[in-house]
């Protein structure tokens, strides 16, 4: 009797998960099928869900009319610039806040951590004024530089710097060891885990970030990938189909990769909460 | 390690370098030596995005080659809403955009603060550009830039003749009581939903412009004496403001599920979901080539009183230079070439907008290769340039949303005009 | 000072010193500029820049946008934590009960995909999915016979809207973390409840919740951080309106700054939202202190 109520309530949750799943992936669906959508089908409002003529009107307009390629490279070598930057700032000033002693240290540290509960609406308007003195408006420096370094990175290291032990690092020293080389062969592949949790973290949120590159970019040659697409969607009301194509394209690599590297992101993701 | 180390390093300078190179190959790879000569030079335009605009001026920049083979314009297309802000950013930075196309009543505000070049034939086009066209071009005895078109974009609208047909209706009204019984006739329901609008003017910057030719159109004006002030809270802005608010509520000619989208009057309009709408004539040009609708046509729509159908109308599209531009005399000779007469009719004709010149407008060839903008262009002795608004989005964002309160019944007439008035003279004493 | 010493000052100085600067220059300054900025009047059209004293403070009292911007924001994180919350913390524990990895997995990797995308991606799909005259959404409402609704043009359920979608687009990371934190409960005293034949509803409470509470804690502070300063998708599918029933904080101070270029408004505004945060936070910490000592 119990265990049939169990059965019975398992597929239900079962049943249950699948759908809220399949939910989940409506908006892909609708996305992918709008695309295909012709401009005039879109025009005259009708009502199908699936492309009455299916053709690839939008996609040619996406590859042939704008630099699409363009702004994937820029989001590209802009999420790279700022993750490869990141990692290694955040375990070198971790590994000294971890393992070294001079004045000012607890200050200095919880200043960096307090920069984390700041806002981004509070800094932005003088960050934009601070790059418009350094003249980077429009440059895609601009949303590399202030990214080089984050606060919650550096803590992140210190705690696992902080877990090596100490003796590990005299020995280093004691055999003549540089102390650049000690923290780069020794210290950083001891924290190799935290460090790649780090960098998916790191790419993410430059890959996704929007507000900052809506600011401080203004030419479409310039844009990164999630600006391009809402520009490109102001630039095409009318037409979504166009908008759809371009989501699909921007989309199909991103969940890629994320499912060749969904263990790692995972684990990255559960270890940024616990340590 | 450490040969990954230095992999890692030369990664990073190879892509920071890579980036350098990107950057600089924007507006400052342009020449910097501005004297025209044979160099290459490059300009920067920017312009808003609307199809039949952007073809317009790629038009004139392929033509420009032809001329002056030397010379690259580099053409940046920004949605309106992006638009207005990134000049904004824009501008007081040293690397600007050499030529914008800027929305007249814009203007001012750079003029004022120095960001602009003034044009070097000014007093020639006072003389030859409409009033309401240049209005927003002046600033302080000089004229800051050449304007494009006549932006009118009330007086005139669109409508389905097959719809009147079908409505009964035999002739176009005559007075506004017809209009709105006409109005009524139109509009089909499904249920409670309106399905095809009668008469949609209650949609973004519609209602703006007709509350403000509904004023004038009573003998008033919103402006006191020299223009510095608005006043909202008089019997002919209350009743304006009621007429509005009325076409929603009580002779539900139209609904306000559309306002604040970014689907404007006119797209509402060439879907097929209102019978009327007014419009600027620019529209047209969109209807016929991005919505390929064909059996519309453009009527004028009379006075609200017995007054003549008077009303406010900004200081439309044209080019500025900016002052911090290396290339301000190379930029000119463009914007010169533009308006040469030839090629500023042709830009008009593509774009279905009304010229600015004068010469222009009246020669007969142009209403002969332009049938459709006759109603745009009998209404414009009727036209007056609306006023320095100083910032002119929020100037017709605050008198959008005082409508939608009162129309959804969160705001009493006089309470919401006396707020926008007083919201709206705020930002004028502090921008003007 | 021996050589040791000597080179580690060096060392430190070297490795700090950029680090530091960058900080100084994009994290601790712009906190003192946007301190100083609301006292004046600065534009970014004109060089000149008046002092303007308690000016813009003063306005901000008295500006009813700002008022209702601080109330739909409220509204939207004290609707919108508590639904991603409970929402997340039902499917964790329902992923955490089926059994085989190869479902398991599945189910996770589906709800987590939408959090790998760019949220304003995600914003723009959702605002033609909510489209009244051709969105899927009215679709499925006329299928199922349910009225058709202008989702993002009716006051009275735009905030509802963009709620739903930052939820469809946010769930994934808290699941995956409780999901974590559930994994680390252990085994054996789900098997000492079984053998006091406790109900699941009270194993719920009385274990899972309480065993919990670490991962529930740093869920509460990061999501609450994060839906203070939502941005994109109100940018994207309202703009803020109708009637600015989405207007949140984040978007009001972006408009003041970027759109009206009232920079020196936005940033009196933008630092009643830091203390707000402020506040907030050592609020939930310190609730989170005492429970850890219970």
């Amino acid at each position: 009797m119990r265990t049939k109520k169990r059965k019975l309530s398992y597929s239900l949750l079962f049943t249950a998960l699948l759908i809220g799943s399949l939910l989940m992936f409506v908006p892909y669906l609708w996305m992918v099928l709008t695309s295909f959508k012709s401009n005039s089908e879109i025009l005259t409002a009708s009502n199908h869900l699936l492309p009455q003529k299916p053709t690839l009107a939008g996609y040619k307009k996406v590859l042939g009319e704008v630099p699409f390629f363009r702004w994937f490279l820029n989001s590209l070598s802009t999420s790279a610039i700022v993750t490869v930057g990141a990692m290694f700032t955040s375990a070198l000033a971790g590994y000294v806040f971890a393992k070294f002693r001079f004045r000012g240290k607890r200050l200095l540290f919880v200043v960096i951590l307090a920069t984390m509960m700041v806002p981004f609406q509070i800094v932005m308007v003088p960050m934009y004024v601070i790059i418009s003195k350094l003249n980077l408006v429009n440059d895609l420096s601009a949303i590399v530089i202030p990214y080089l370094v984050s606060a919650f990175g550096i803590f992140m290291a210190k705690q696992f710097i902080e877990a090596i032990p100490s003796e590990l690092i005299e020995a280093a020293r004691m055999d003549g060891a540089s102390e650049f080389r000690t923290f780069w062969s020794l210290v950083m592949p001891q924290i190799k885990p935290a460090l790649s949790a780090l960098a998916i973290f790191s790419f993410m949120a430059a890959w996704n970030n929007y507000l900052w590159p809506l600011i401080i970019l203004n030419e479409e040659s310039k844009m990164t990938v999630p600006l391009a697409l809402v520009f490109f969607n102001g630039q095409n009301v009318v037409n979504y189909n166009v908008v759809m194509s371009a989501a699909v394209l921007i989309m199909i690599p991103v969940v890629i990769i994320f499912l060749i590297f969904q263990k790692q992101f995972i684990k990255g993701l559960t270890m940024t909460g616990f340590k | 390690m450490k040969k990954t180390l230095e992999w890692i390093m030369t990664l990073m300078l190879t892509a920071s370098l890579a980036l350098a190179g990107c950057s600089s190959s924007g507006n400052n790879a342009a020449n910097t030596d501005g004297e025209g000569g044979d160099k290459p030079i490059k300009l920067v335009w920017w312009v808003h995005e609307s199809p039949s605009f952007v073809e317009a001026n790629k038009k004139l920049i392929a033509d420009y080659k032809k001329v002056k083979p030397h010379v690259t314009i580099d053409l940046q297309v920004f949605p309106y809403d992006a638009f207005v802000q990134k000049i904004r950013v824009a501008m007081n930075t040293k690397t600007p955009p050499d030529i914008v196309q800027m929305f007249g009543t814009w203007v001012r505000e750079y003029a004022k603060n120095g960001l602009l070049e003034p044009a070097p034939n000014g007093a020639e086009l006072e003389a030859e550009v409409y009033p309401a066209a240049i209005g927003g071009f002046q600033y302080d005895g000089q004229v800051y830039g050449v304007p494009h078109e006549f932006n009118i974009e009330n007086g005139a609208a669109l409508r389905y003749p097959k719809m009147f047909q079908e409505a009964g209706i035999d002739k176009d009204p005559a007075t506004w009581e017809e209009l709105i019984e006409d109005a009524k006739k139109l509009t089909k329901r499904n249920g409670d939903k309106i399905t095809v609008r009668g008469l949609d003017i209650t949609s973004n910057d519609s209602i703006v412009f007709y509350f403000l030719a509904l004023i004038q159109q009573q003998g008033a004006d919103f402006w006191n004496e020299d223009r510095t002030q608005v006043s909202f809270s008089t019997p002919e802005a209350e009743k304006a403001m009621q007429e509005l608010v009325d076409l929603v509520n009580v002779h539900k000619v139209t609904d306000l599920s559309k306002l604040g989208t970014t689907e404007e009057p006119y797209m509402v309009f060439f879907k097929g979901q209102s019978a009327m709408t007014t419009a600027g004539p620019w529209t047209i040009a969109e209807g016929i080539n991005t919505f390929n609708v064909q059996d519309f046509d453009y009527m004028p729509i009379p006075s609200f009183t017995d007054h003549p159908a008077v009303f406010s109308s900004e200081s439309g599209w044209g080019e500025v230079v900016s002052k911090q531009s290396p290339n301000s005399q190379a930029a000119w000779e463009f914007v010169q070439f533009m308006m040469e007469e030839e090629n500023a009719l042709a830009w008009n004709l593509q774009t279905s907008s009304i010229p600015a010149n004068k010469h222009v407008a009246e020669d007969p060839k142009y209403l002969e290769s332009a049938p459709h903008v006759k109603a745009a262009v009998e209404a414009l002795p009727n036209g007056r340039w609306i006023g320095p608004l100083a910032d002119r989005d929020y100037f017709f964002k605050v008198i959008i949303d005082t409508f939608a309160a009162i129309a959804y019944n969160k705001k009493g007439l006089q309470d919401g005009l006396k707020k926008a008035e007083t919201d709206i003279n705020k930002m004028l004493k502090s921008k003007q | 000072m021996s050589k040791q010493q000597v080179s580690e000052r060096r060392f430190i100085f070297l490795s700090l010193a950029p680090i530091v600067l960058l900080f100084a220059v994009f994290s601790i300054l712009p906190i003192g500029i946007g301190t100083v900025l609301m006292f004046f009047d600065y534009s970014p059209l004109s060089s000149n820049v008046p002092f303007a004293g308690l000016k813009h403070i003063r306005e901000l009292f008295a500006d009813e946008l700002f008022y209702k911007s601080l109330r739909i924001t409220f509204v939207f994180v004290l609707v919108a934590i508590p639904a991603n919350i409970a929402f997340t913390l039902m499917i964790a524990v329902g992923i955490n009960k089926i059994r085989g990895r190869f479902w398991k997995n599945s189910f996770r990797t589906m709800f987590f995909l939408p959090a790998i995308a760019p949220l304003a991606g995600s914003a723009v799909i959702w605002t033609t999915m909510f489209n009244a005259d051709s969105g899927v959404v009215n679709m499925a409402f006329q299928m199922l016979g349910l009225p058709q609704i202008d989702w993002l043009t009716d006051p009275s359920t735009a905030l509802l809207s963009v709620i739903i979608m930052t939820l469809w687009a946010d769930v994934g990371y808290n699941i995956v973390l409780f999901m974590a934190g559930l994994d680390s409960i252990p085994e054996s005293l789900y098997e000492a409840a079984e053998l006091d034949g406790a109900s699941p509803w009270h194993v719920f409470w009385s274990i899972t919740l309480p065993m919990l509470s670490r991962t529930m804690l740093f869920v509460f502070i990061m999501t609450s951080i994060s839906y203070f300063q939502m941005f994109p998708q109100f940018q994207i599918m309202t703009k803020g309106g109708p009637l600015y029933e989405t207007y949140v904080l984040a978007l009001n101070i972006y408009d003041q700054a970027f759109t009206y270029m009232n920079m020196s408004y936005a940033s009196a505004m933008a630092f009643v939202m830091l203390l707000i945060i402020l506040v907030l936070t050592l609020i939930q910490m310190r609730i989170g202190r005492s429970q850890w000592e219970h």
